[in-house]
């Protein structure tokens, strides 16, 4: 298994980063609906945060996966390996944060592995496909 | 819709309005300042008080400076009178500087001319005695007298005050509001479990502020932790539309937002008398006084709309079941309007040796808001005396009529 330790280096973070992003925009942006009060407002950024947790951390991870994974071999591996890498930041951070242990937790760490996993397929299916007609003009 | 959305991080959380006002406004708390002179004088006034220096400098021109206090109410129930500030005496001002007026700060420490040093938030012996020739309570006199006798109702007279709010750091910098009573748990600028230190607050950058803002969508900050907050309501379009800017809220020009809102807002001290046919409650700012009618089954048929509204009071066993219509449109709390179909219904209980007074409420109004505005407040009787504080809007920089505050 060959990992492709220098852009897994650089997505993990980044894919981290951006997924924190999405959670910090969510009670700014309810705010700004001006639909409710803040407690309100707070009470449903926490209960999107399970879903912006999950699917958000789900589709950056995935862009990650993919993009960690493109051209070059054990695709699945490298996607899921930056799900986990994701997954174990993810978790520090919710940890040092102060965050309860739950389901944001839980939902979280799948969809980041999951997406990581999904992104990591995908770019070993493009690689299939380029190669198998290039390898059937060499034959 | 971004700006809206970034005025509404910056502003943001807990950026409530409850720390537009308890918060620092233009001064920098990143920033330190030290200044030396003689007392000029003070605005001992709600929401906020001014002490005012004259600070001699080398050349020998006096400059006046402006610094920042809390408000009347809050300072005298720490144990702070205006006697303590003699003009012409000499005073050293530790505080934070005003990003736009050089000559204000924010008070963080004093030191008098005798030598005592102050923190923004010490509390003093509090002195009960009547010390300014207003209104003496005679309503305080009925504690410890819940119940007169075996057959009667329950005695809610006296004057009433909700607990104190005390930022953790006594100089006013660090950390958060928490109540009186439990601020010697924390170390200066501690904050409770899953609490967040006043956006503004020295070290609170935009960093922070965004940081606070992820660690509320994980639940690691809970909004229970902030007092004064609005009940957790949607509101209707006109109830969006309702809404008014800061500076115009009633509680930052000196009028009374709502018989809800004006009970706890700035831990006032509230004055009940009661007899058989009504009950009256003062309360302790801006001379806003409500009737609770006993002896009336239903509202009149034509009520002139007040902020007070139209009140009728009945005894469900020990409790007092007081229902409220006749509103003029206003504000409830902090967030949400109303219009005039309100409609409130409070009960107030007393615990079993009359020291403390409970009240729940709830509002509604579905023209303004969706579903009901619950809350309570629990309220022990006050030491102190009631009297109704001046309140100065002018010298609050956060008011539409600010104009001290900046001079």
């Amino acid at each position: 298994m060959s990992l492709r330790i220098r852009r897994l280096a650089v997505a993990a973070p980044f894919a981290e980063v951006v997924a924190v992003a999405m959670l910090m925009a969510l009670l700014p942006a309810l705010l700004a609906s001006g639909g409710g009060t803040l407690v309100y407002q707070i009470m449903a950024a926490q209960r999107l945060a399970l879903w912006v947790g999950a699917i958000g951390g789900f589709l950056v991870c995935a862009l990650a996966g993919w993009w960690v994974a493109r051209l070059g071999p054990d695709a699945e591996r490298n996607g899921v390996a930056l799900g986990v890498i994701v997954a174990i930041l993810d978790l520090t951070l919710l940890a040092v944060s102060g965050a309860p242990f739950g389901a944001l937790m839980v939902l979280s760490a799948i969809g980041r592995i999951a997406g990581g996993y999904a992104g990591g397929w995908l770019a070993g299916r493009r690689l299939s496909a380029l190669t198998v007609p290039l390898a059937s003009r060499t034959s | 819709m971004m700006h809206r959305a970034a005025c509404c991080l910056a502003l943001l959380l807990v950026a409530t309005p409850v720390y537009a006002h308890h918060s620092f406004g233009t001064f920098d708390l990143n920033r330190n300042i030290e200044i030396a002179g003689t007392i000029a004088g003070i605005d001992f006034v709600n929401p906020h008080s001014w002490l005012r220096v004259n600070v001699t400098s080398a050349d020998g021109r006096v400059q006046l400076y402006r610094c920042e206090m809390r408000g009347a109410t809050v300072l005298r129930r720490s144990g702070w009178t205006p006697e303590m500030f003699v003009v012409g005496q000499r005073i050293t001002v530790q505080g934070a500087p005003d990003r736009e007026d050089p000559h204000a700060c924010y008070v963080n420490t004093i030191v008098l001319a005798d030598g005592r040093k102050l923190d923004r938030y010490t509390q003093q012996a509090v002195s009960t005695a009547k010390t300014d020739g207003r209104a003496a309570d005679a309503g305080s006199a009925a504690a410890g007298t819940a119940r007169p006798n075996a057959h009667a109702v329950p005695n809610l007279a006296g004057s009433w005050a909700v607990e104190q709010q005390l930022m953790t750091d006594p100089r006013g910098r660090l950390g958060t509001l928490v109540p009186a009573s439990r601020a010697k748990q924390f170390a200066p600028g501690g904050l409770p479990e899953r609490g967040v230190a006043i956006p503004g607050s020295e070290g609170s950058g935009l960093l922070a502020l965004l940081f606070s803002s992820y660690r509320i969508a994980i639940g690691a900050i809970s909004p229970s932790v902030v007092p004064w907050l609005d009940a957790p309501v949607a509101r209707t379009e006109r109830g969006r539309a309702a809404l008014i800017p800061e500076e115009q809220q009633p509680r930052n020009n000196c009028a009374t937002t709502s018989i809800l809102f004006n009970w706890y807002w700035e831990t006032v001290v509230h004055r009940i008398s009661q007899d058989d046919a009504a009950l009256t409650i003062e309360y302790g700012q801006h001379g806003f006084v409500r009737t609770i009618h006993l002896d009336l089954n239903q509202h009149p048929a034509n009520v002139a709309p007040s902020r007070a509204g139209h009140s009728i009071g009945r005894w469900d066993g020990d409790v007092l079941v007081v229902d409220t219509v006749g509103f003029l449109p206003g504000m409830l709390g902090l967030q949400v309007a109303h219009g005039p179909n309100l409609h409130v219904v409070e009960r107030f209980s007393l615990n079993a040796d009359g020291s403390v007074l409970t009240r729940e409420y709830v509002a509604t109004d579905p023209d303004y808001f969706v579903g009901e505005y619950r809350g309570s407040d629990v309220t022990p009787r006050s030491a102190l005396p009631f009297v109704t504080d001046t309140c100065n809007a002018a010298l609050n920089p956060v008011g539409a009529n600010a104009t001290g505050g900046r001079k």
